[in-house]
């Protein structure tokens, strides 16, 4: 009975951190444009994560998402926007003064929140989700 | 200017600076000053130019062209600007920059007798052009000539908005060919 109760304890120790430990935290991504270019070209959040452009060009640029979801607006010379990232913020999006700069968010699924308000996935689950989702670039 | 030459070359009604290196040169002739100096005067040049495309051109995407040109341009100037302060550098003229300024004036002369797609078309080609000549300028004289690391820096980091410029300006040409 003993052992039992010893073994139990220790099951629910573990699940209680494993939980914890668990919990997807918001990230913070970077996309410098550098040299007329969005570096990198790609970048792969996960909804209620923040996406923050920086302008390290001499010239102003804009991140335009090319279905006109989201829109920095005018970025001069070492200027910034971040975004908080949505499901709907998928997609290609480019600068609107040089629509030859071109570049693309991909938006996956989150199964746990940093904010506590999703539901848990055990571990396994959860890491083959997030390969699925491709979320694999945080800055 | 030693041996390096810089002529004009005339087509179309258009006048571009071309640059032309012998092979035996090496591209030492310019102090960094005066390479400050071309540097600034291509970057004005080009954006007074936009400023007549505003004027008189037709092409939604011609003018964007020329939005572009102002903005960009006007920029690489005061960070170029800001640089020779820090440096303290004045900018000093020279042969290639008395080229670049003719070939402006030749080229607004033309331009200013032309409205609407024939505007469109006269100063495409001439952006085209004149992209093209600034880019082997900056790789053939103007970054080996250069002495001072940040100028050179500079330099290597406009090089890619001169590039952007002409792909996009040769894309405009074709829709305004048509």
């Amino acid at each position: 009975m003993k052992a039992e109760w010893f073994v139990m304890a220790a099951v629910a120790a573990a699940v209680t951190a494993a939980c914890a430990a668990d919990v997807q935290p918001v990230r913070t991504h970077v996309v410098e444009i550098r040299q007329f270019a969005f570096l990198p070209e790609t970048i792969s959040a996960l909804p209620g994560d923040t996406i923050r452009w920086i302008n390290r060009d001499p010239v102003p640029h804009t991140a335009t998402s090319s279905n006109g979801g989201w829109d920095s607006g005018r970025l001069e010379a070492e200027g910034e926007w971040a975004m908080v990232v949505e499901r709907d913020a998928a997609g290609d999006y480019v600068c609107a003064y040089h629509p030859n700069m071109r570049a693309t968010v991909q938006v996956g699924r989150r199964f746990r929140s940093g904010r506590g308000d999703a539901k848990r996935t055990p571990r396994p689950f959860a890491a083959i989700a997030a390969f699925h989702d491709g979320h694999a670039d945080d800055v | 200017m030693g041996r390096r030459t810089f002529g004009l070359l005339s087509g179309a009604g258009l006048v571009v600076a071309c640059l032309a290196v012998p092979a035996t040169g090496r591209a030492q002739d310019l102090s960094d000053a005066q390479v400050a100096h071309v540097a600034v005067t291509a970057n004005t040049i080009d954006a007074d130019l936009a400023k007549l495309a505003l004027e008189r051109g037709r092409s939604s995407d011609v003018k964007a062209f020329a939005r572009m040109m102002i903005d960009d341009h006007t920029g690489v100037n005061q960070k170029a600007a800001a640089l020779a302060k820090k440096l303290n550098v004045t900018p000093v003229a020279n042969d290639v920059s008395a080229s670049l300024e003719k070939g402006a004036r030749e080229a607004r002369a033309n331009l200013v007798k032309l409205t609407g797609a024939a505007f469109d078309r006269a100063y495409i080609a001439r952006e085209v052009e004149y992209h093209a000549a600034v880019l082997g300028a900056i790789d053939d004289l103007l970054i080996p000539t250069t002495q001072n690391g940040e100028l050179k820096e500079l330099l290597k980091t406009v090089r890619p908005a001169v590039a952007a410029h002409l792909e996009r300006a040769r894309q405009i040409q074709q829709t305004v060919a048509q």
